[in-house]
C-alpha cells in the first residue's frame, strides 16, 4: 500500500508524464507514419468515398461510376434488413464473444488453477488448438456436428433432427465461442497468476468464503483483463465472417446475416459494391466506438483502483 | 533516457535510412500493377476449374490440351491458363475483379450465361457479331441459346454447353409402390400424387428431391425450383415492357403452393441437404444414396452416374427413368425447363482480338466442343452435335432424353439485379421448404419486401 502511495504522488519539478513529444523523433516515426497513411488512412478514406458512389461490381456502373452524395446513406437508414443485421450482429458478438467466450474462459481458468500441472498443460493445449485452427476447419467441424446425423442430433436423441437449421444463430455463436474460449482462458490464467496470494490469504483469515473471495478480491483485480478480453472477443467476433458464411451462408433466410455477411452479399452477390463498402464502413465505425469505449473503461478502472 | 547521450547525427541518419527504405518500398509496391497487358502474342483463358466440369481433374486437362494444340498450330503464340476454383458465384466474383485492371483481364473467359449481360453492360466484352456470322457453327445454335448471350442485338459470348432440367424417377421404387413405369406426369398434381403414394407405400424412401434455399446462389435456383416457375402459368421474372421485376403473380403463387405442399406433407428431402451450398453438385448422388424416388434433376446427372462419378452407379441406366417436367396444369406445350449454360467471351481490351477469336473458334470446333460438353456434362449448343454418337454414347440413355428438351426451354433475364430477385425467390422458397407453417402469402410478402427494399418500390410490379 505504501509503495502505491509513493508512486501515485505527483513528482516535483518537470512532469515526466506530460509533454514528452520531441519534434526530432518525428523523423523516426516517419516510416511508420507513411505505412499507416498508405495502408490504413488512404484505404479507409477511399472506402468512405466508394461508400458514397454508385460503383457496382458488374453492370453499367462497374467502370464508369460517380459520386451520389447521401443516396446510399438514405438507403441505409431505410433498410430494414440492415437494422435486422445490426441486431443479429449484436446478438452474435455480445452473446458468443463478450459474454460466452469471456465468462467460460474465466471459468476454465479458475478451474485450471486447482488442477495438477500436467492436466493444466493438456487443457491449455486443447483450448489453444481450438483457437489456432483455421476458421474453415472450425466451420466444417461445427457444420458436421450440427446437421442431421451429426453429433448434436445424436446427443439430443433424435438423429434426424436438424439443430443447425432449427437454431442457426445459436450454433454459429457456439462455434465462434468455441474458437475464442482458448484465448480468453489464457488471458485469465495469466491474470490469475498475478492476483497476490497475500490478499486472498488475508481474506481467508477474515473468514471470507470462496464466493466472497472471488467476488470481492479476485474479480475486482481481474477487471482490466475482463475488459481487455471483452474488447478482443468483440473485435474477433465482429470480423468472423468465415464461420458464419461457411456454416449457414447467412441463412436460412436472414437468420444469421451478421453485418460482414450482409456487406459481402450486397457487394459480391448483388454486385452493389458501393453499398457493401458503406456497410463495411459502418462496421469500422462500430469497431472504433467499441474500441474507444473499452479503452476508456479500462483506463477508468485503473485510475479508480490506483487512487483508492 | 540514455538516448539523449547519443549523437544527434546517428539518429538523423537512422531516420533518413528508414524513411528512404519505406518510401522506396511503397513506391515499388505502387509500380507493381502498372504494366499494360500480357503482350500481343500472349492469350489468357480464365475458366472454372472445379465447379464447371464434372471433376476437378478434367478442366485443367481440357484447357491444357487446347493451349498446347493452339500453340503448336500458331508458333510464337503463348496461351496462359487462369484456373478459378469454387462455386459459380466465386467464379463470377474472381472474374469481375480480374477485369478491373487491363493487366489482369483474361483474353478469354468462361462465364455462366446468367451473368454475360452484366459483364457486357460493364463494357468488358467484345461484341462478336462480325466474327460469329462467318462461322459454320453459329447458324446451328437454336434461337434460345443465341438469346442467352445476345443483348441489344450484340452477341457478347458464345455458348459452350447447356443444362436443362427434367424429373428423374426411380423405376424400382415406382414398381414397388404400384406406380406406372414408364411414368408420364401431365400436371404438378400428378407429381404430388405419385410422391404421396411413395410416402405411404415405401416409408424409408425420400419421395422428392427439389432443391431450394439461398445456399447455392442464382445458379442453384436455376437448376432447382426456378424450373417450377418456368412451368407455371405465368413464368415472367422481369417485365421487359415496363422494365420492372415481378414480385407477385399467379405463377409465383402456383410455385410457392407446390413447394408448400411438398413441405406440409413431408415429401421433400431434409433442408440440411437441400440448402447445402454444394447441393447442385452433391445432388447427383442423392438418388443413389440415401435415395430419392423423384428428383428435379439436371442433364448432367446421367453422365455423372455413368461416366464421371466415383463410385459410379451403372444400375442407373436401368433403374432411373426421365420424365419431362410437366407444366402446372398441362398447358402450352405440356413441358418446360429453364436453360442455363457456360459461355466463352473475349475481353474488349484484348490486344489481338483476331488471334483471340481464332482461339475461341478453335474451342468451338466439333472435336473440342464435344470434349468440353462431355467433360462438363453439358448438352452441346449446336443441335446437330447433340445427335453425334460422341455425345449420345457418353452417359446413354440419358443424354438423348435431355437433349430433346432443349427446344422447350426458356432462359431467365441476364440483366442487372437478377441476383436480388433470385435471392428473394430463394428466401421465399427456402422458408416454405424449411417451415411447413409458412403460408403462400407469407412467401409472396418475402418477395415484395426484399425486392422493394433492394431495388426501390418503383422497380417492382405485381402481375395477374
Amino acid at each position: 500500500m505504501t509503495s502505491d502511495a509513493l508512486t501515485a504522488a505527483p513528482p516535483q519539478g518537470r512532469r515526466l508524464d506530460k509533454r514528452r513529444f520531441e519534434w526530432n523523433t518525428s523523423l523516426l516515426l516517419l516510416p511508420a507514419g507513411i505505412l499507416i497513411a498508405a495502408v490504413f488512412v488512404y484505404a479507409v478514406g477511399y472506402s468512405f468515398y466508394i461508400g458514397l458512389t454508385n460503383l457496382s461490381l458488374l453492370g453499367p456502373t462497374a467502370v464508369v461510376y460517380h459520386f451520389t452524395g447521401a443516396a446510399n446513406l438514405s438507403r441505409l437508414v431505410h433498410d430494414t434488413f440492415f437494422l435486422h443485421s445490426l441486431w443479429v450482429t449484436f446478438l452474435f458478438v455480445f452473446g458468443s464473444g463478450v459474454v460466452g467466450a469471456t465468462v467460460i474462459g474465466l471459468a476454465l481458468a479458475l478451474l485450471m488453477q486447482k488442477a495438477l500441472a500436467p492436466i493444466r498443460l493438456a487443457a491449455a493445449a486443447v483450448a489453444m488448438i481450438a483457437f489456432m485452427l483455421p476458421p474453415v476447419t472450425i466451420a466444417v467441424v461445427w457444420y458436421a456436428a450440427s446437421v442431421p446425423q451429426g453429433t448434436f442430433a445424436r446427443l439430443f436423441g433424435n438423429p434426424n433432427s436438424d439443430p443447425l437449421f432449427s437454431a442457426p444463430l445459436l450454433f454459429v455463436s457456439l462455434a465462434n465461442m468455441w474458437s475464442l474460449v482458448g484465448l480468453a482462458m489464457l488471458l485469465f490464467v495469466a491474470a490469475l497468476r498475478n492476483v497476490p496470494s497475500d490478499i486472498t490469504e488475508a481474506a481467508r483469515l477474515e473468514r471470507a468464503g470462496a464466493i466472497r473471495r472471488f467476488t470481492s478480491v479476485t474479480l475486482p483485480l481481474l477487471k482490466p483483463t475482463i475488459v481487455t478480453s471483452a474488447l478482443l472477443m468483440t473485435l474477433l467476433s465482429l470480423a468472423n465472417f468465415t464461420i458464419v458464411w461457411l456454416m449457414t451462408g447467412g441463412g436460412p433466410g436472414t437468420a444469421t446475416s451478421i453485418l460482414p455477411v450482409y456487406s459481402y452479399q450486397q457487394g459480391f452477390q448483388f454486385y452493389h459494391l458501393a453499398y457493401g463498402a458503406l456497410l463495411g464502413n459502418v462496421m469500422l465505425i462500430l469497431t472504433a466506438i467499441f474500441g474507444v469505449g473499452y479503452v476508456k473503461m479500462a483506463r477508468g478502472k485503473r485510475q479508480k483502483g490506483g487512487s483508492s | 533516457m540514455f538516448t539523449k547521450s547519443r549523437p544527434r547525427t546517428f539518429r538523423a541518419k537512422l531516420a533518413c535510412t528508414a524513411t528512404a527504405i519505406t518510401v522506396g518500398a511503397v513506391a515499388l509496391a505502387g509500380c507493381g500493377g502498372s504494366s499494360a497487358g500480357p503482350g500481343k502474342n500472349v492469350l489468357t483463358i480464365a475458366y472454372g476449374s472445379t465447379f464447371v466440369f464434372a471433376t476437378a481433374a478434367l478442366a485443367p486437362q481440357y484447357y491444357g490440351n487446347i493451349a498446347r494444340e493452339f500453340e503448336a498450330a500458331h508458333p510464337g503464340v503463348t496461351v496462359k491458363l487462369i484456373p478459378i476454383a469454387g462455386s459459380p458465384s466465386d467464379i463470377v466474383t474472381k472474374l469481375s475483379l480480374l477485369y478491373r485492371s487491363p493487366s489482369t483481364a483474361p483474353t478469354i473467359a468462361q462465364i455462366d450465361s446468367g451473368d454475360v449481360g452484366l459483364f457486357a453492360e460493364a463494357g468488358y466484352f467484345l461484341p462478336l457479331n462480325s466474327y460469329v456470322s462467318q462461322t459454320s457453327w453459329w447458324p446451328g445454335f437454336p434461337q434460345v441459346v443465341k438469346n442467352e448471350t445476345t443483348f441489344g442485338g450484340q452477341v457478347y459470348a458464345v455458348n459452350q454447353g447447356e443444362n436443362v432440367q427434367a424429373l428423374a424417377y426411380n423405376k424400382v421404387d415406382f414398381a414397388k409402390a404400384g406406380l406406372p413405369v414408364p411414368w408420364h406426369p401431365r400436371t404438378w398434381q400428378d407429381i404430388i400424387n405419385a410422391a404421396l403414394t411413395i410416402k405411404k407405400k415405401l416409408p424409408g424412401v425420400t419421395p422428392v428431391w427439389a432443391e431450394g434455399g439461398t445456399g447455392a446462389g442464382t445458379v442453384g435456383v436455376e437448376l432447382g425450383v426456378g424450373n417450377l416457375l418456368a412451368a407455371s402459368s405465368n413464368p415472367t421474372v422481369f417485365d421487359a415492357k415496363t422494365g420492372k421485376w415481378v414480385i407477385d403473380s399467379t405463377g409465383l403463387r402456383q410455385t410457392f403452393a407446390f413447394i408448400h405442399t411438398l413441405a406440409a406433407d413431408g415429401l421433400n428431402a431434409p433442408v440440411a441437404d437441400l440448402f447445402n451450398p454444394n447441393a447442385p453438385g452433391d445432388s447427383t448422388t442423392y438418388m443413389m444414396n440415401p435415395g430419392a424416388a423423384i428428383a428435379l434433376a439436371s442433364n448432367y446427372w446421367g453422365a455423372s452416374w455413368l461416366e464421371n462419378q466415383a463410385p459410379a452407379w451403372p444400375k442407373a441406366a436401368q433403374d432411373i427413368g426421365i420424365a419431362p417436367l410437366p407444366t402446372v396444369n398441362g398447358q402450352g406445350s405440356g413441358t418446360s425447363s429453364l436453360i442455363t449454360g457456360w459461355d466463352q467471351a473475349i475481353y474488349k481490351g484484348a490486344q489481338n482480338p483476331s488471334l483471340a477469336w481464332q482461339l475461341l473458334d478453335f474451342m468451338m470446333q466439333k472435336k473440342n466442343l464435344l470434349a468440353a460438353d462431355n467433360d462438363g456434362e453439358f448438352i452441346p449448343p449446336d443441335t446437330a452435335y447433340a445427335k453425334d454418337p460422341l455425345y449420345l454414347n457418353f452417359g446413354a440413355p440419358f443424354q438423348a432424353e435431355f437433349a430433346a428438351l432443349e427446344p422447350y426451354a426458356t432462359e431467365w433475364p441476364g440483366t442487372s439485379n437478377l441476383p436480388i430477385w433470385s435471392e428473394a425467390f430463394q428466401q421465399a422458397t427456402g422458408a416454405l421448404e424449411q417451415n411447413p407453417s409458412t403460408s403462400v402469402s407469407a412467401a409472396v410478402q418475402t418477395m415484395k419486401t426484399y425486392i422493394s427494399e433492394g431495388l426501390g418500390p418503383s422497380d417492382v410490379e405485381s402481375q395477374p
